[in-house]
């Protein structure tokens, strides 16, 4: 499977013939700082030149998806990584750009702010809802 | 303690949440289709890294980078939807 894999638009291409062109994309992003920390894939990688030089870890907290704790870097190499996602997923509209990355602890996450983002986004996971609705095929 | 310890199901709550929120927010309130939900993780399950390099040696960086982004997609999108007879990750690595 892996081998036979094309790019991003072509494995959207494969779902909606798979699953029906004629519903919605949800495409949600999380756990990305372990990606940007963790992985060592052509994505991680390019993302980690970000800057002068490869971003270095900074504590623990971003095990548990904090951004809060972590370096300008750190955020703009996550930042990166989500661009990599949504240049991936050129082909869903995005509605309502739904990623948190809060400035201080608290700050933008939770289930108040999720309110106050009228349900989109929640609790500090790095999370995008993305969906485009497209006329096409119907769904077994 | 949802955000903030390892372990306690942030992830199943956020893709609960965005098939959930996907229905709350869609203007199309005829559709009664579930969508199609992509997860795009670095999570534990999808942990082992894509050998890029050995999977596709004569592609060039920004190919590869498409290709990883693409592999996660896929096969984080059939594993949120629930389909049945989906390898392991580290098996669709190998294969």
């Amino acid at each position: 499977m892996a081998a036979a894999i094309h790019d991003p638009d072509w494995a959207l291409g494969i779902l909606e013939a798979w699953f029906g062109t004629d519903r919605e994309f949800v495409v949600a992003a999380d756990e990305l700082l372990k990606g940007v920390t963790e992985r060592n894939e052509a994505a991680t990688t390019k993302v980690l030149q970000v800057g002068d030089g490869p971003v270095q870890l900074q504590g623990g907290v971003w095990l548990y998806g904090e951004l809060d704790d972590t370096g300008e870097d750190m955020r703009d190499a996550a930042k990166c990584l989500v661009d990599v996602v949504l240049a991936a997923a050129s082909r869903v509209r995005l509605r309502k750009p739904a990623l948190t990355l809060p400035k201080k602890r608290g700050e933008g996450g939770g289930l108040n702010s999720w309110l106050r983002w009228r349900g989109i986004c929640l609790v500090q996971l790095r999370v995008m809802v993305l969906h485009h609705a497209k006329d096409g095929l119907s769904c077994p | 303690m949802i955000v903030n310890a390892p372990g306690t199901g942030k992830t199943t709550l956020l893709l609960w949440l965005a098939t959930a929120l996907e229905i709350l927010i869609s203007s199309d309130d005829t559709s009664e289709k579930r969508p199609v939900l992509v997860a795009f993780t670095y999570n534990t399950e999808m942990a082992a890294s894509i050998p890029h390099k050995l999977l596709w040696p004569d592609a060039d960086e920004d190919q590869r980078i498409k290709r990883c982004v693409a592999l996660r997609m896929l096969y984080g999108a059939l594993r949120s939807m629930g389909c049945r007879g989906v390898k392991t990750w580290p098996d669709v690595l190998m294969n």
